[in-house]
């Protein structure tokens, strides 16, 4: 039995989740917030895919985006680094600030923003270069390093990336010999390598079996004491293992956001309810 | 109504004949392998036929002849090295322009209809007989539209030398060289006499090895340091009587203003060009030929490239554009090395599509008969395809042998060059993803 409530029946503007307007102060009380976005709408052509989106992502706090396919999650994503700007008939406006600035404007520099906001995709796409040159890529595209710095660069990114011990013995075989899993780390060695403050996430274990899922997640868990996080996932108990703030979308609009564990245990809203449980998505 | 099980409706189908499907099955592989089977036979007659005409031809001494009236001492020295010309100069203007156009079409432009119009335009323009470019060759660059008069009396030109020829009262003929600028009569008049102490003095007139007697008239070239070189009248101061060419440095000179009275006239003037020179119209040059071949592979050099860069998984530029690359950096790093092998492997078979045209070439004015390897890119020309139709329609029976010999020749290039286009694909192209 499946019981969907119509989406006019918007939870009371006063409650502590409002997905409306500005998010109310200390909801959810966290730190300061790393990306803030009021009233983002997004276009595919004449298709609305994001209707009136204001978010907080809390800094150095993971925050996962939940919902059904097609609800507008991976496009809210890839407008934090402009990835969008790749689609031709993409368009937004609203505001979506990083740390203050205003990633929409027309004078936002796109490579740096990308520099400072990493990506990790759905599916692992390791360059079809050694796995040295692999995590040396970004760092490479925005300064020149001599030879000992990009060595510990390669290092440490291998290392937080829980890499390190896998490939030490072979930096110069070809990144396409790696597994799944471990391509998938590699790829966020990559990302964090260049030196982000924020971490994209689309869907970053979809394509993986449930052990390199688990590793993906435990280094999740670890990056978050660095940088901020936002992943997008299909999987609910991925989000709620691993996120402190989720917010869950549906139809291009979010219909609620606040702690992951409120999210999950008391959501305000009959259509979160619904979903969190399994009733419907 | 109740609808009755899926086994049922099942069966309800006509039976189709086992024995006819297998019969139209086995038509359908003899159509096929007839097919094939008369494509190879004839090449095979082809190659048959031809080798055993030109076999004998194919000597060393058919490379190292030019074409002659005398089938026993005709060779493709001229075409051949014709063909090499022609061929490095298309592959030099045609590559870089067809790959960065593919890249720009790929990976730069915005996907409209401008960009949509200006692709289907390339592949129409890779179905144009290669014939019309011969016409558009002609046009564009061995007239150039008229602009710069006619190809025998070249306007504009570039890298030559031009010479006087003087006759001194020894009889022996002393070519004096003449700076641009003198020939067309405004000399350099100013700083010579004060700055002489600066110039290296060459003395080259009257009579080079004879010595220098006071009070002579002689050309000596003022060399200066920063490269231009004047030539003067001068008269020298010799102490003594005379003094020997080597040490001309011990004699001083006065330089003289030549005029109309006192300046020896040169009694002819010749032309010497540089492996550089370049005159405008080009003419039928072998500059006209290359870049009109170039012409004709330019649109499938650029479709060739640009689906080898289509082939390119997109998470390669995803990834790297999410890195912060610019998109520059994205095609150097990324989209080019991924793509190089399918853009060498369709600039090999179009090069090979380059060497083996006649007509365009034909209509551009290339010289059937060459006796010389070309010098420089104004070089009158020939290749082996308008070598072999010269002499493929030529009564005799001997030349035909040569026409079989230079086809030889040509089948040989080509396989080269589509050997090493399988080489690359087979053996360079990368798993990408």
């Amino acid at each position: 039995m499946t019981f969907v409530r119509p989406l006019t029946q918007e939870p009371s503007m006063t409650s502590p989740h409002s997905p409306q307007g500005v998010p109310t102060e200390g909801s959810p009380p966290h730190a300061p917030s790393a990306v803030a976005i009021r009233n983002l709408n997004a276009w595919y052509g004449s298709f609305q895919a994001l209707t009136n989106i204001s978010l907080d992502i809390a800094a150095q706090r993971v925050t996962a985006f939940i919902g059904p396919s097609g609800c507008g999650k991976s496009t809210f994503l890839r407008w934090i680094n402009r990835m969008n700007d790749t689609i031709p008939s993409a368009r937004a406006e609203g505001t979506l600030k990083l740390h203050g600035d205003d990633i929409l404007a027309r004078s936002m520099d796109v490579v740096e923003l990308r520099r400072r906001v990493g990506m990790v995709f759905q599916k692992p796409n390791p360059f079809p270069k050694s796995i040295y040159d692999n995590v040396a890529f970004g760092p490479r595209l925005h300064r020149v390093y001599s030879k000992s710095d990009l060595d510990m660069l390669v290092e440490q990114s291998l290392r937080q990336a829980a890499l390190w011990n896998e490939v030490k013995d072979r930096l110069r075989a070809s990144a396409l010999s790696l597994s799944g899993g471990q391509q998938q780390r590699l790829c966020i060695a990559r990302a964090i390598a260049a030196g982000p403050e924020l971490l994209l996430m689309d869907e970053p274990c979809s394509a993986l079996d449930p052990k390199s899922t688990l590793a993906i997640e435990e280094l999740i868990e670890q990056l978050a004491e660095r940088y901020t996080i936002v992943i997008v996932t299909h999987n609910m108990q991925q989000a709620a293992r691993v996120s402190d703030t989720t917010a869950f979308f549906f139809e291009g609009q979010m219909i609620e956001w606040g702690e992951t564990e409120a999210i999950f245990t008391t959501p305000t809203n009959r259509q979160t309810e619904d979903y969190v449980t399994g009733r419907f998505g | 109504m109740t609808i009755p099980n899926l086994t049922e409706i099942v069966g309800r189908g006509t039976l189709r004949g086992n024995a006819r499907r297998a019969l139209a099955n086995r038509v359908f592989l003899w159509f096929c392998l007839m097919g094939t089977t008369l494509a190879i036979l004839v090449l095979f007659a082809l190659l048959f036929s031809i080798f055993l005409e030109g076999w004998s031809s194919v000597t060393w001494n058919f490379f190292d002849n030019f074409a002659s009236r005398n089938p026993s001492a005709s060779g493709i020295k001229g075409p051949l090295w014709g063909s090499v010309w022609v061929c490095a100069i298309c592959a030099i203007s045609a590559l870089p322009l067809g790959i960065g156009t593919a890249i720009y079409l790929e990976e730069f432009a915005p996907r409209n209809r401008v960009t949509g119009f200006i692709n289907l335009n390339i592949m129409n323009l890779a179905g144009v007989p290669s014939i019309v470019y011969g016409i558009i060759g002609l046009t564009a660059f061995a007239r150039m539209f008229g602009g710069f008069g006619s190809a025998s009396d070249p306007t504009v030109l570039l890298g030559y030398s031009y010479y006087d020829e003087y006759e001194s009262m020894e009889g022996e003929v002393v070519r004096v060289k003449v700076s641009a600028i003198e020939r067309d009569g405004d000399r350099v008049e100013d700083g010579v006499q004060a700055s002489l102490a600066r110039w290296n003095i060459w003395v080259a007139h009257p009579a080079p090895r004879a010595p220098l007697i006071n009070n002579t008239q002689v050309e000596v070239l003022l060399d200066s340091d920063d490269g231009s070189d004047v030539w003067r009248t001068a008269i020298a101061h010799v102490e003594g009587t005379s003094v020997e060419r080597s040490t001309a440095q011990s004699a001083s000179f006065d330089i003289v203003e030549v005029s109309a009275a006192n300046a020896m006239k040169p009694i002819t003037q010749s032309r010497e060009d540089s492996w550089w020179s370049v005159s405008l119209p080009f003419g039928s040059s072998v500059l006209a030929g290359g870049l009109t071949l170039m012409l004709v592979i330019l649109p499938v050099v650029i479709i060739s490239s640009q689906e080898a860069l289509r082939a390119v998984p997109s998470s390669l530029r995803q990834g790297a554009l999410a890195l912060g690359s610019t998109r520059w950096q994205m095609v150097r790093e990324m989209t080019l090395p991924a793509a190089i092998p399918g853009i060498m492997t369709g600039a090999i078979l179009a090069m090979s599509r380059a060497i083996g045209e006649a007509a365009p070439l034909l209509v551009l004015g290339g010289f059937l008969l060459v006796f010389a390897v070309p010098e420089n890119l104004m070089s009158d020309f020939t290749v082996l395809p308008l070598q072999i139709y010269n002499w493929a329609g030529r009564p005799q029976a001997s030349f035909h042998a040569l026409a079989a010999g230079a086809i030889i020749v040509q089948l040989v290039v080509l396989l080269v060059f589509n050997g090493i286009a399988v080489f690359i694909r087979q053996k360079l192209q990368k798993n990408l993803s």
